[in-house]
Order: C-alpha cells, then sequence, then structure tokens
C-alpha cells in the first residue's frame, strides 16, 4: 500500500491549522443500522488559500471598491460629473504645469 | 598542501569518531535505565557486519533507493569539511560556509524522505511524512540560531568562529551561552532524539528516522547509520567548538593535533553524556506538541540577536 500526497501532507497540514485553516469532512456509510460495519467512506480535505485570500484578495477587493466607487460618480447627475470633470481638469493642469 | 591535510585528519578523525559516539550515547542511556547495555564499540562491529551483507531491493523500489545511501554520505562527509574538529586550516575559498552547511545537511535529508517513499511502503511514508514535517518547522529555527551566531562573532565561516572563540580567553560573548540552548534543540531535533523521535525503535508512535531507512539493508543500512552518525557528530563538533573550543590545533604539529583529539574526545564525550542523561529524563512528545519545542529555540536564537543589538 502507498502511502498518499494527503496523508504525506496531513501533519503539515495539521501543525500549520492556524494558517491553512483546515477543514476535514469524512462520510461513512455502514452495512447495519447500529453503524459497526463499514461498508463505504468518503474523506476531504479542504485548506484555506493563504496567500490568495490574505494577500491577493483583499488588494482585488479594494481595487472592486475604488472602481465602483468611480463609476458611481461618472454615472451620476450632472451637476456631479462637472464637479469631476473641472477636479480632473484641475489636476490635469497642475500636474502639467508641474511637468514643464 | 596543509588545506588537503586538514581534509584528509578531518574526515578520518570524523568517520573514527562517529560511531563511538553513538555508542556512548546508547550505553549511557542503557546505564540511566539500570541495564548494562550494548558494548562501546558495538556500532563498529554492527557496521563492519553489514558492509559484509549484501544488498536486497523492494521489486517496487527504482533508482532513487539506490542511489541515496552514496548520495547521504557524500554530502553528509562533504559537510564534515565545514566543521575543523581538531585542526582549524586556513580560510579556503567554498569551504566552511555555514548557510552551505545546512544545505548539505538538509540535501542528505532529502533524498533520505524520497528514498523511504519509494519503495512505496506505507511505513516509510509516513517517516518521510513526518521527517519533512518536522523538518519544515525546525528549518527557519535552524537559520535563525545561525544567524545569531554569525551575527554574534561577524562572520559566517565556520572555521573562523572557531578562530574567534578559540582566540578568546573565556566564553567570547554571553550570549553565545544563550544560544548553545537552541544549539542544542537543533541537536536533538536533526539527529532524532527523544522529545522528538526515538532512535532505538521504529514502533507507530515514534517512526521517523528509523521508518525511513527500514527498507535498506547490508551496505546501503551501513552507510545510512554512518551518515546519521556524522550529522551528529558535526552537529555536536558545531555546539562544542563554539562554546569550548579550547585545545583545537591551529598549526600542524603532531603533538598539537594529537592533543586536540584528545580534547574533542574528551569533551565529545561529556555532551554524549549530557545527551544521553536528557533523553533518558524526557519522554517522547507529542508529535504536534513538538513545534512548541522549537518555538523555544526560535524564541532563545531571537533573543540572542536583540540582546546582542542592545549590548
Amino acid at each position: 500500500m502507498e502511502y498518499t500526497a494527503s496523508g504525506f501532507s496531513d501533519p503539515i497540514l495539521t501543525i500549520f491549522t492556524w494558517i491553512y485553516r483546515t477543514s476535514k469532512s469524512i462520510r461513512r456509510n455502514y452495512w447495519d443500522k447500529q453503524s459497526s460495519v463499514f461498508k463505504s467512506g468518503y474523506a476531504e480535505v479542504h485548506t484555506f488559500n493563504f496567500f490568495e485570500g490574505r494577500l491577493y484578495l483583499p488588494v482585488v477587493r479594494l481595487v472592486q471598491r475604488l472602481s465602483k466607487y468611480v463609476s458611481e460618480k461618472h454615472n451620476a447627475d450632472l451637476d456631479t460629473l462637472i464637479l469631476y470633470s473641472f477636479i480632473a481638469i484641475v489636476v490635469l493642469l497642475l500636474v502639467v504645469g508641474w511637468l514643464l | 598542501m596543509s588545506f588537503i591535510i586538514y581534509v584528509l585528519i578531518n574526515t578520518v578523525f570524523v568517520l573514527l569518531i562517529s560511531p563511538l559516539l553513538m555508542g556512548l550515547i546508547k550505553k549511557v542511556k542503557a546505564l540511566a535505565q539500570g541495564r548494562r547495555g550494548v558494548p562501546l564499540l558495538q556500532i563498529y562491529f554492527l557496521l563492519a557486519k553489514l558492509l559484509k551483507k549484501e544488498n536486497v531491493y523492494s521489486t517496487n523500489s527504482s533508482f532513487i533507493t539506490r542511489i541515496a545511501p552514496y548520495l547521504n554520505i557524500t554530502f553528509t562527509a562533504a559537510a564534515s569539511l565545514f566543521v575543523p574538529l581538531v585542526f582549524i586550516p586556513d580560510p579556503v575559498a567554498g569551504i566552511g560556509n555555514v548557510i552551505l552547511f545546512l544545505y548539505l545537511l538538509v540535501m542528505a535529508k532529502f533524498f533520505m524522505a524520497l528514498a523511504g517513499l519509494d519503495a512505496g511502503s506505507a511505513f516509510g511514508g509516513m517517516g518521510s511524512s513526518r521527517e519533512m514535517s518536522i523538518s519544515a518547522v525546525i528549518e527557519p529555527g535552524v537559520i535563525i540560531v545561525v544567524a545569531a551566531i554569525a551575527f554574534v562573532l561577524k562572520t559566517y565561516n565556520i572555521p573562523q568562529m572557531f578562530a574567534l572563540t578559540l582566540a578568546s580567553p573565556i566564553f567570547n560573548s554571553a550570549t553565545l551561552l544563550l544560544i548553545s540552548i537552541s544549539l542544542f534543540i537543533v541537536l536533538i531535533t536533526e539527529t532524532s532524539r527523544v522529545p522528538v523521535d526515538n532512535p532505538e525503535t521504529h514502533l507507530e508512535l515514534t517512526m521517523v528516522h528509523e521508518a525511513m531507512i527500514l527498507e535498506y539493508t547490508g551496505p546501503n543500512l551501513a552507510l545510512m547509520e554512518m551518515s546519521h552518525a556524522i550529522k551528529q557528530t558535526l552537529l555536536m563538533g558545531l555546539l562544542i567548538n563554539i562554546l569550548f573550543p579550547w585545545g583545537l590545533a591551529t598549526a600542524l604539529t603532531p603533538g598539537g593535533l594529537l592533543l586536540a583529539a584528545l580534547m574533542f574526545f574528551v569533551k565529545s564525550l561529556v555532551l554524549a553524556v549530557i545527551i544521553g542523561l536528557f533523553e533518558s529524563l524526557t519522554a517522547k512528545w507529542r508529535l504536534f506538541a513538538l513545534p512548541k519545542l522549537f518555538m523555544l529555540a526560535y524564541a532563545l536564537a531571537f533573543l540572542t540577536i536583540v540582546v546582542e543589538l542592545l549590548v
């Protein structure tokens, strides 16, 4: 019987549970009602993707929130749009003035 | 020329003394448990017996099982050049970097773990899995310990570290005493000793190192045992020569070398007795409780760096 990959990685997942948030779900089926004779089973190990969940996704969420805010400004009433364009032009002029 | 002599002396000395230190720790443990224990030289007889036998391979195993013992002994023998035990050579490019020393030891461990998985037995796989998990937790600690030593002594070169500690009349720095506790934990962990693993058995509870080499017999097993013994001697040598380097020879004189060899022998004897007693006094820890022990090693090494920064 060969050692499986999930078996191999199990100790490290258990040691670093606080990073990986390891969740294990095990389902067992039995032949009898007293659940003493094992028929078949199914086990799943899920880990929390640390770098995705703690590093990439927060940035993605921030960018999405910002872009939503900007797009609301774009599509709001005429006054806001004009104010927005005005600020954009002022900023542009300042930047160009600073650059030249 | 002096470097070639150094290579010869150091390698021969390591090869000769390593099984004896193994046997000595075994003997101390036996005496502590009230047994008579095996003779001190038993490991030499065991190695000689194994070398006479033939190699038997599982039909499921690949070339990894065949090359792993040779790679293992090569990596540890190469690493042995990095730790001068009797004679400090003049600095030579490429020899002595402490980070490279660690990598050589880790390479040996990596191939041993692969070999454990190779034959496809659940026993070897479990051993490899546990060894790799323990490694993953202790390795950052080892790096911090080494970084702390390098920071205190301001050099990455192991022979230079020894030369520096040798030059000072008493402890080079009090913080080195602090780091020695971390080094001791690293030594215990890397040589698979009691709170982490039990080198005597390969039962389910402790199967880490012994489970990985379960598939080996004959000369291959002898090489595996030898590289384990060498690794232990090197880590002991690192600890001894950083704390108590007195007696190390810096010049190539027969008398000085003999004295240095004798001094190292006595010092390693004392350390072996300490390790044996430590092993007898502690019980095997649960695998998942071990990170606490490693945390202690981290914390002390980190404390060393902080103290050294403040002083």
